[in-house]
């Protein structure tokens, strides 16, 4: 069996590029499929008109709206629990109580987004439409605060993690010096940390603007300007998911590949962010 | 001080309880609506009801694993062990992006696969069971690709240089003696990998699951899946049965998830004692 | 160029991130004679081993310069200049590396494997080799009722001759070893310097040592790492 180095050395890579290569395939197809649209109607228009299907009228500017409406208030939401959550677990990581709401917040990372959905459904669209304005529950409230619930794992586990690689020494160093508990947390512990929560966030805020099942399900999906809380409104993911299964050819199904790519470039930026920003704390 | 303290400690409690109480309160209504349903409705009408939509999802589930496993594999050690420094940067950070990318745009992409085979071949490709393992499979494979590159990186320079110094060939010493050391750490992505394609909706709703197809008979038709179950049935129930049977089906993909989740944890302490050794 | 010499180093020169180790070194490894590099640590006498066995080619970072002939058996080659299947060089030039590092096999097949590995199929060479290894090695009597037996069982003086008997199998043309006592209590540490000189009548062998006492025992020619350059000293 004399198979020489150099060949199988030679097939893998060649094998590995054209993985690569169908890979990057598809996101060269979603711009090839956009492309079309730059003719009939122009980017500006799109970006910033409504959608209104019987008036010709393509905007996406609602869905964007909501979109990133929703993203940030749920990681608003998010962070300002998850970050208690991640000081408490700190705090209290050699207590049991703080292990186990540690290990429990790490097999939330487990549940998927249809159950949160379905969560959402029965247990917080009544409570919402008895206790608030909103008519029957489904509206952009509920949506802040499943999604928040969602993105709080993420959110946790990721300060957890950047918790842990505050070095230790300072910490013993201050903590000898005289330090309470409160000043190690204040003047040590998150001031070292700001960098991992700032990623934190743009991790939160990336998966909540991704997320199409919990848009879908809690919305009521209206062809609407987010304009309050109470109101039902649709976001760029649930717009792809309700357009989409229905085959027609045309201006419509081309915005959703245009769509799809906007969603694409947001996630390329926030990587290229992180990449940026955990590359920095390496080098200290 | 005593101030700070007091507002510290009563945020962090405060975050927490709320949690705790969140999650209590879940588990409590979910237990609630389906112990009943559970006890009195025979197990023989909970399955004829859930079986398709069950036996749906492992199949493309398995299928999505069968296809993504050995190329995230390969690619993985094509990355780690036939690629220098910028390139693999370059790679890592690509299939990075892939991770990324929501699956409702990878359901998208499986819809371009069902336009590209009708206008280029020909053949009039439908929403099916094959298009969605290939979505699923694209969904995955980023995470197989990390996994696979992380358990050979963390095998130390001494570890590879063993094989090597007898002067046995490159890829010898990666099938026959690095890849069974890595494949503890590989097991465990893998199964968080199905733990993802088993319960992901979006995908599969663009590529070919739909509501009443019964058991797969075919790679080119439609097929039933639990999550997509979920999400039709919670908002178009009639009766207090099917809505049971949402509880229920609720219930068997929050054990699946969280069972493989365990497991998979398992098998990465067990590699950590491994190491340790 | 007398026949009597193993590997001719000419004028290398070697940096790894962007450190320089070695600079402008000539120096002559005889063969069939046991040659001793001594030096503190972090002078470069591992990264010559590394350089002699084209190990240094798994690195990224480095730069290399110079010659380093190899006379394999009246064939003379500059392994410098090989660019790919460096295998072929290392199943010649073995390096056996400072800690034992048997694989997590069996005693039998760390050393069947790599031979199988390398196109020896006949099970009945396989089984001779792996014992006249062990034999020569003086681990033989010690094991040879658990050749099946898990290799990571073994105590450390017993895997250092599991992975130099290993090595032994390969018939190479030269032994690299790389501080061989220095994870080991005196008792080993003395039968492992007595197998040293035992083979090295009829081995070519490069030891690495930072024990004076060692190197005065056991070699025949001894070079000094000193200041980036590589000395014969008498």
């Amino acid at each position: 069996m004399t198979v020489k180095e150099k060949t199988v050395g030679q097939a893998i890579k060649t094998g590995g590029w054209i993985i690569v290569a169908s890979t990057l395939m598809f996101p060269a197809m979603l711009i090839f499929l956009s492309l079309p649209l730059l003719n009939e109607n122009s980017i500006l228009q799109i970006l910033s008109g409504e959608w209104d299907t019987e008036n010709k009228l393509y905007g996406i500017l609602p869905f964007i709206a909501t979109s990133f409406f929703i993203a940030s208030v749920s990681t608003l939401i998010s962070f300002v629990f998850g970050f208690g959550i991640s000081l408490f677990s700190y705090h209290y990581k050699k207590k049991i109580f703080g292990k186990i709401l540690s290990k429990v917040i790490q097999y939330m990372t487990g549940v998927p987004t249809v159950v949160y959905g379905f969560a959402g459904i029965f247990i917080l669209v009544p409570l919402v439409r008895k206790y608030t304005e909103s008519s029957s529950g489904y509206c952009l409230l509920t949506i802040f605060l499943i999604l928040a619930v969602l993105i709080l794992p993420t959110i946790v586990l990721y300060i957890n993690e950047s918790f842990s690689l505050v070095n230790s020494k300072m910490l013993t160093a201050a903590q000898s010096l005289g330090a309470t508990k409160e000043q190690l947390y204040l003047y040590i512990l998150i001031p070292k940390s700001i960098r991992g929560i700032v990623v934190a966030l743009i991790l939160g805020f990336s998966r909540a603007i991704s997320d199409t099942m919990i848009p879908l399900m809690l919305s009521g999906n209206a062809l609407q300007f987010p304009e309050s809380f109470y109101m039902s409104a649709r976001s760029l993911t649930a717009h792809i998911a309700m357009v989409l299964p229905g085959e027609y050819d045309g201006i419509e199904f081309r915005v959703i590949f245009f769509i799809a790519l906007l969603l694409m470039l947001i996630v390329l930026l926030y990587n290229i962010i992180i990449n940026y920003l955990e590359k920095r704390s390496e080098g200290h | 001080m005593k101030v700070i303290k007091l507002l510290l400690g009563g945020y962090i409690w405060f975050c927490a309880l709320s949690i705790t109480v969140m999650i209590v309160a879940f588990l409590f209504f979910l237990i609630k609506n389906s112990i009943y349903p559970l006890l009195n409705i025979p197990i023989s009408n909970i399955l004829s009801e859930l079986f398709p939509a069950i036996i749906g999802s492992i199949a493309v589930t398995l299928s999505s694993v069968a296809i993504a496993s050995p190329v995230g594999i390969m690619t993985g050690i094509f990355i780690n062990e036939y690629t220098n420094g910028r390139t693999r940067n370059r790679l890592v950070f690509i299939f990075k992006v892939m991770g990324g990318i929501p699956s409702i745009v990878i359901g998208i992409f499986g819809f371009i696969i069902i336009l590209v085979v009708n206008r280029a071949i020909g053949y009039n490709l439908r929403p099916c069971l094959f298009v969605s393992s290939l979505s699923l499979a694209l969904l995955i494979l980023p995470y197989i690709v990390h996994s696979t590159v992380i358990a050979f990186r963390s095998i130390s320079l001494k570890e590879k240089v063993i094989g090597l110094s007898l002067g046995v060939k490159k890829h010898q010493n990666i099938f026959y003696i690095l890849f069974p050391k890595s494949l503890p750490a590989l097991f465990s992505g893998i199964i968080l990998a199905v733990g993802r394609a088993a319960v992901d909706t979006a995908v599969i709703m663009l590529t070919g699951v739909a509501a009443m197809a019964g058991m797969p008979s075919s790679l080119l038709k439609p097929y039933e899946a639990l999550p997509f179950y979920i999400y039709l049935r919670s908002s178009e129930y009639r009766n207090i049965n099917e809505l049971s049977m949402v509880y229920i089906a609720a219930v068997i993909i929050i054990i699946i998830c969280i069972g493989l989740l365990y497991v998979s944890n398992y098998i990465h302490k067990r590699i950590l004692i491994r190491i340790k050794r | 160029m007398s026949n009597d010499y193993k590997l001719q180093i000419e004028n290398l020169c070697f940096a790894y991130d962007r450190d320089y180790i070695l600079e402008d070194s000539d120096f002559i490894i005889p063969s069939r004679k046991i040659s001793a590099i001594f030096g503190a640590s972090g002078t470069g006498k591992t990264t010559l081993l590394t350089l002699f066995s084209l190990l240094f080619r798994e690195l990224e970072n480095y730069r290399i310069s110079g010659k380093i002939y190899f006379n394999d058996s009246g064939n003379i080659v500059d392994i410098l200049s090989i660019r790919h299947d460096f295998w072929e060089i290392r199943r010649k030039i073995v390096y056996i590396a400072q800690e034992p590092n048997p694989l997590d096999v069996s005693i039998f097949r760390n050393i069947a494997f790599p031979m199988k590995l390398n196109g020896i199929t006949n099970k009945k060479i396989i089984k001779n080799t792996v014992i006249e290894s062990l034999e020569r090695v003086h681990l033989y009597n010690e094991v040879n009722n658990r050749l099946k037996d898990s290799a990571l069982e073994l105590s450390g003086g017993q895997m250092q001759r599991l992975c130099i008997a290993r090595a032994l199998a390969m018939k190479p043309e030269i032994i690299l070893l790389d501080e061989p006592t220095s994870s080991l209590d005196s008792e080993n540490k003395e039968k492992i310097e007595d197998l040293i000189i035992e083979l090295g009548q009829s081995n070519t062998i490069i030891v690495v040592s930072h024990d004076r006492e060692q190197i005065k025992r056991v070699s025949d020619v001894v070079f000094e790492c000193k200041g980036r350059k590589v000395l014969k000293i008498d």
